[in-house]
């Protein structure tokens, strides 16, 4: 029995009180520690995963600033539905309030709030993928807007179909299982997505949707899985990317924003455009595609400023990279605090200008400065916001061009594709066209070749040598093309005119741009701007003589080794020996025994 | 191999929902003397020999038949195979030996040996490998001190930390426990002192709200505090979420620890003039406070580790931030599991390192409950 | 001090009561009330909130598979089903394994070591859920999917275990079998087996010892004891003890969560990925839920509590009708 004493109730007292004291000192504590330093307050938001990686840098560079902002992620319908909710400060989303579901009268609104878009960074939806060809992951996929959609809808279910065979201009995938991966939440992504799917291939699309869903799902921030068992659906940006990159997904293929695959350092797959060009999502592809964006511009609607991007799908520049896309922020223009308001306006004003700087690095694409201007306009709405104009100019925004804002320098200086990455051509190996694949990279004309001695990278160099149009341009065009690369490098762009001997010379060099000036002088003709006839000689060659001829015979030798056939016969002669085994050990024995016990019995 | 020791008082585990409430009245009970006990079996030498020679004879038969002859491969396969061939020739040379009533009792061991030494290795692993990949971070003393507003997922694990999700952990349990603890106690002194026609009702509602999922109770908060009420995401909302949780599980359990105070005690110290409230106060509640502590102890651990009301109320913060009733608040379940769905290897470890901090909070709160339970009913007798 | 006249009650002792004792039990009583509200507020508040969605829906509420609410279309049969098929593995699983093991905790383990066993597997009921997630994302599944072709390889035969891939493919199809259902049952059983595996314990050691001795001196083994004294004597513990951790199997999320790639379908094949609780329906949705939606999730919240209600007011129901409760007294 217990000895009733009042030690134990003043201890428990105390208990209470040591925890009570606790939250006080707590409470009393925090808001002394927060309000000390500056007069900013701390924001919080939810939304877009898509942009999320842009963002984090952003509020990481802001913070020995005084700024706190805190981001959760979440996913663009959770973002728009926390904003409504007063859950947040802001919100990003890449697509706007989609008003009043006409199916179910689901509100997707602000539900009141007064609010503001405003552009915060653009960038390409990317396909990534993992294949493993001999333990090494295939980084040269391409895939035509026609394939990625009949694979996002099941029609294409193998990585060594014949419709990715075309487009990888011939070079054949392993025979795998495609796992088309796909968000499980609300996403802006999949908004992106099926926005393009359904402008794009609307019939792939709809007759996909018809068939397993029993309806149109036009576009959809929900990506419709009902009757589609090959899909995985993993929940946010960075689950899919881990996902992709998990050790089991050999085959999977996803949708995120490009800074993902940077980040995990995977490839994405290269995605034809309307010229028939493979591009990658990079920053100067993505500003090209979006100088054809459709921008409301009218201040006084309520999507000021939002996209419609049908004209950036169909952009006939050959540098575009088909999906791409703004992401917005929303902005509380009302019932905000001044200190908070103040936070924003100023956390935007540094991502609009020098937080574009880090855009490209991160795999995302800055924003023109003509956005830049209308986002300021939009932040100015935010109640506590300074009020001084900043000045555009002198932003830092690296799409900056002094005369024209509306112009985006990225999207001028940006380099011309490989032209092995053309339809038929190719397909390039580590984002370099094959060496001494004499005829492949003649067909290009770079119009624009002039247009960026500043970054001769390894790319440009390719479209420049190879020079305007193909017959009688190739005079000119090497000449420039020489002139630039290579002061070293075999004088190159000279023995355009007939030599060959320079032709092998350089072919051998590597040297970036080089490859381009020999070529025409083996093929003897210029003429080959017909290149869909070479490439499959250009396949055959590279594949006999070039390094990467390594793919095929490990995809069919591994496909050799997984092959159980004739295992069955080893299998069931391994069966026979173990019961051979067995016998041999437990017959004499158990013989022996009933031999004993019968004897004893006996 | 105790006799019928009924559990002492107050470790009621409250992780446990509710199993019956008769047995603990038992608890007063004068606990007969512990009687020897005759050693049932005898092993003698050539048991032994016959365990180590199966165990010998079904690794080489296995080593022969799985990694030489059969197209098999894998150390999970071997090892099962192993078990397997293990047990039968144990149970061959048994029953070969001994009759059938041997061989059933044989069997009947071995089974209970393999499956206590299965949780044994799945506990180990859970745990080692929590700490192992946990490591790398916690190697970190930075891990402890600072938070990750300057660290992204590319940053090295020796800048940012996970102090902002263990402040946010402690900060909201206390508060937690700030409410559920009197609420609680209080529920339990009313249903075991005052009690009346009401209490019978409040305790059966009080029970099946202990089967209530914590994902509901985080939904509930979500809905009435942060739609309903307009609340920001804050540790104050994720604090009433888990009090929501929490707050059934240790109203029971106070009432099972209070209820097992002998009425004696009660009576005597009505008999001697104290009013009823002084009984309680100075006579009922010491007497429990060891299995009141246990239980709160417990359901401490249980709310400290719940994730998912802790998901729906807190938002997510890269920041320290100690103020609960404005600005999110991570906690470790929810900074552990944010950080776990990332792809970057860095996050992972330091989701494995908040991991493992976790486990060595409710270890020591474990701990502590034992090291309550046991002095409590030491200090009785 | 309830007021009716009862004949033969002893002598009322108290006249009245003191101040103190009437604060205190107001006090008491009050928070007994708020306790009540609190707790009981909880039912009610979701039985309302779901009923417009069980209005709207019906039937069609518990036949319907997809959880689109941008087509009109919700219904738990999906959630419902993995949610069950989920605690089914997790019970399949853990419960020889508990059994086992309270058998060997009680009957077999060396005297030193009893009190060690008991505090280990009260240990892993605390260990925290996320724990378990971890363990068995990072460290269970990327081993266990070849365990998955295995059984698919042999067991194929069994509707359930067919996989809609060929398991002798020449490229392992790993993501086929990762976040599977039975990769969460498989976790989900780790949490479960310490949970029902305390409270058989706890039954088995109130097993009478001089039913134990009886057999013992009748001449039986160990084995006999237990078969013929102590499971029969705690067969209301076990029943109970598993009934327990299917209720906590089912209401587990963040381990769900964290494997299972959602799959709002009823998925016969419990190898092959894809699946979905309503916790983690829950966890996944809410944040995009308004309006009708969260009512639907709550709705779906009302039956998961539901169930599990029933599930532990049976348990407790079996332990203490059992024999178990009250064979202590000898």
């Amino acid at each position: 029995m217990r000895r009733p004493t009042s030690r134990p109730g003043r201890r428990l007292r105390n208990l209470v009180l040591a925890l009570l004291l606790t939250c006080a000192v707590a409470m009393i504590g925090a808001p002394s520690a927060g309000a000390g330093s500056t007069a900013y307050a701390p924001i919080y938001g939810t939304g877009s995963t898509w942009s999320q990686n842009a963002l984090d840098q952003w509020i990481r560079d802001v913070e020995p600033l005084g700024m706190r902002v805190e981001y959760g992620g979440g996913g663009s319908s959770r973002g728009r539905l926390d904003f409504a909710n007063k859950l947040v400060d802001f919100a990003i989303s890449e697509i706007p309030y989609q008003g009043k579901d006409p199916l179910t009268g689901a509100d997707d609104t602000s539900a009141g709030r007064p609010y503001a878009y405003m552009p915060i960074v653009a960038g390409g939806t990317a396909f990534m993928y993992q294949i493993r060809v001999g333990g090494q992951l295939y980084r040269d996929l391409r895939l035509s807007g026609d394939t990625i959609t009949k694979i996002f809808t099941g029609k294409i279910t193998n990585w060594n179909d014949a419709q990715i065979t075309r487009d990888n201009n011939g070079k054949k995938l392993p025979n795998k299982k495609i796992i088309p991966v796909v968000r499980s939440d609300g996403s802006g992504t999949t908004a992106q997505f099926t926005i393009w799917m359904n402008t794009q291939h609307k019939a792939v699309w709809e007759s996909f949707c018809q068939s397993t869903q029993g309806r149109a799902c036009g576009q959809t921030s929900y990506y419709p899985t009902k009757n589609f068992p090959a899909v995985k659906s993993q929940g946010g940006s960075s689950q899919m990317a881990g996902y992709i990159s998990a050790s089991y997904a050999d085959g999977a293929i996803g949708y995120v924003e490009y800074s993902y695959a940077l980040g995990k350092d995977y490839p994405v797959a290269k995605v034809r455009n309307n010229s028939g060009y493979y591009t990658l999502p990079t920053a100067y592809n993505t500003a090209v595609a979006l100088t054809k964006a459709q921008i409301e511009t009218n201040p006084s609607s309520p999507l000021y400023l939002t996209q419609k991007l049908a004209g950036v799908f169909n952009h006939t520049d050959r540098r575009t990279y088909p999906l791409s896309s703004y992401s917005y922020m929303i902005l509380p223009t009302s019932n905000l605090s001044t200190s908070k308001g103040q936070t924003l306006a100023d956390f935007a004003s540094y991502f609009l200008c020098k937080g574009q700087q880090k855009a490209a690095p991160l795999g995302y694409s800055p924003l023109p400065l003509n956005l830049v201007q209308a986002a300021f306009s939009q932040v100015a709405r935010v109640p506590g916001s300074p009020s001084t104009a900043t000045d555009i100019t002198k932003c830092g925004n690296p799409t900056f061009d002094g005369k024209n804002l509306n112009r985006n320098v990225l999207a001028d200086v940006a380099p011309q594709p490989l032209a092995c990455d053309h339809d038929g051509a190719g397909p390039s190996i580590n984002g370099v066209c094959p060496p001494g694949g004499p005829n492949s990279p003649n067909n290009p004309g770079g119009p624009n070749s002039p247009n960026n001695p500043s970054n001769p990278g390894d790319g440009n160099g390719n479209g420049n040598g190879t020079g305007t149009g193909t017959g009688t341009g190739t005079g000119t065009g090497t000449g420039t093309g020489t002139g630039e690369n290579n002061g070293t490098g075999t004088g190159t762009g000279t023995g355009t005119g007939t030599g060959t001997g320079t032709g092998t010379g350089t072919g051998t060099g590597t040297g970036t741009g080089t490859g381009t000036g020999t070529i025409d002088p083996k093929t003897g003709q210029p003429i080959p701007s017909a290149s869909t006839s070479i490439d499959p000689e250009t396949g055959q060659v590279v594949n006999a003589s070039g390094n990467n001829n390594a793919y095929q015979p490990t995809g069919s030798v591994t496909e050799l080794n997984g092959d159980r056939g004739g295992g069955d016969m080893l299998r069931n002669l391994g069966l026979l020996t173990a019961v051979e085994v067995l016998l041999v050990l437990l017959v004499p024995t158990l013989v022996s025994r009933y031999l004993q016990q019968k004897r004893a019995g006996k | 191999m105790t006799v019928t020791r009924p559990p002492e008082l107050g470790t009621e585990n409250p992780f446990l929902p509710p199993t019956d409430d008769v047995t603990p009245i038992e608890q007063a009970a004068p606990i007969p003397p512990e009687p020897e006990r005759r050693r049932l079996r005898v092993v003698d030498v050539e048991d032994r020999a016959c365990l180590a020679g199966s165990a010998a004879a079904g690794l080489s038969l296995t080593w022969v038949l799985y990694s030489r002859i059969l197209p098999t491969e894998g150390t999970l396969g071997f090892i099962v195979c192993w078990w397997l061939s293990f047990t039968a020739f144990y149970l061959l040379i048994t029953g070969l030996r001994r009759g059938r009533v041997v061989l059933a009792d044989r069997f009947a061991v071995l089974l209970a040996h393999s499956a206590a030494g299965l949780i044994g290795i799945a506990l180990a692993s859970v745990i080692g490998y929590t700490l192992y990949r946990g490591l790398r971070a916690l190697g970190h003393w930075n891990f402890f001190t600072s938070d990750l507003r300057t660290a992204g997922p590319l940053e090295p694990l020796s800048a940012g930390g996970a102090l902002h999700a263990l402040a946010g952990t402690l900060i909201q349990i206390s508060m937690a426990i700030a409410v559920t603890l009197p609420l609680g106690v209080l529920c339990a002194v009313y249903l075991t002192e005052v009690g009346g026609q009401a209490s019978k009702l409040v305790r059966s509602v009080v029970e099946a709200m202990t089967a209530l999922p914590s994902i509901v109770a985080g939904l509930f908060a979500y809905v009435v505090l942060l739609i309903g009420l307009g609340m920001r995401l804050s540790g104050f909302v994720a604090a009433m979420a888990i009090s929501v949780m929490m707050l059934p599980i240790i109203a029971r359990s106070a009432e099972v620890v209070l209820r097992l105070v002998p009425s004696g005690l009660r009576e005597a110290s009505l008999a001697l003039g104290a009013t009823q409230w002084r009984t309680v106060w100075s006579v009922v509640l010491p007497t429990a406070r060891p299995g009141l502590a246990t239980a709160l102890v417990l359901g401490t651990a249980r709310g400290i580790g719940e994730t998912s009301p802790v998901l729906l109320t807190a938002g997510f913060t890269t920041y320290l931030n100690l103020n609960p009733f404005s600005g999110p608040m991570v906690s470790l379940p929810l900074f552990t599991f944010k950080m776990s769905q990332s792809p970057e290897e860095n996050y992972i470890s330091r989701a494995f390192g908040a991991a493992a901090l976790l486990l060595v909070l409710v270890l020591l709160l474990f701990a502590f409950s034992r090291w309550m339970a046991s002095r409590g009913r030491s200090g009785t007798r | 001090m309830s007021e009716s006249t009862v004949q033969q009650t002893p002598r009322r002792l108290r006249a009245s009561l003191a101040p103190s004792d009437l604060i205190f039990r107001l006090v008491a009583r009050g928070g007994g009330g708020l306790v009540l509200l609190i707790t009981g507020g909880i039912g009610v508040f979701l039985a309302y909130q779901a009923k417009p969605t069980l209005q709207t829906y019906g039937w069609k509420f518990f036949t319907e598979q997809a959880w689109q609410p941008e087509a009109n279309q919700i219904g738990v049969a999906a959630v419902l089903f993995g949610t069950v098929v989920i605690a089914t593995i997790a019970i399949a699983l853990s419960f020889p394994v508990a059994l086992a093991t309270a058998l060997f905790i009680t009957e077999w383990a060396p005297r030193g070591l009893k009190k060690t066993l008991v505090a280990l597997v009260d240990l892993m009921v605390a260990v925290p859920s996320i724990v378990y997630g971890l363990w068995g994302f990072f460290l269970l599944q990327p081993w266990i999917i070849h365990l998955s072709r295995w059984i698919t390889d042999f067991f194929g035969w069994i509707p359930i275990f067919r996989v809609d891939s060929d398991p002798d493919a020449a490229i392992f199809d790993g993501a086929t079998y990762a976040s599977s259902a039975f990769i969460a049952g498989v976790v989900v059983a780790m949490m479960v087996m310490p949970i029902a595996c305390a409270v058989m314990r706890e039954v088995f050691d109130q097993t009478p010892m001089g039913e134990r001795e009886a057999a013992l001196a009748l001449g039986s083994t160990s084995w006999g004891v237990v078969r013929a004294v102590v499971l029969p004597f705690g067969r209301g513990g076990i029943i109970g003890g598993t009934m327990l951790g299917l209720g906590r199997a089912l209401g587990e999320t963040i381990a769900v969560v964290m494997i299972v790639s959602p799959l709002f379908e009823i998925n016969w094949h419990v190898l092959q990925s894809g699946s979905i609780t309503i916790s983690s329906m829950i966890a996944l949705r809410y944040g995009e839920a308004s309006g009708s939606q969260l009512n639907a999730l709550m709705a779906a919240g009302l039956v998961l509590f539901i169930i599990t209600l029933i599930v532990n007011l049976i348990a407790g129901f079996v332990v203490s009708r059992s024999r178990s409760g009250a064979g202590t007294e000898i």
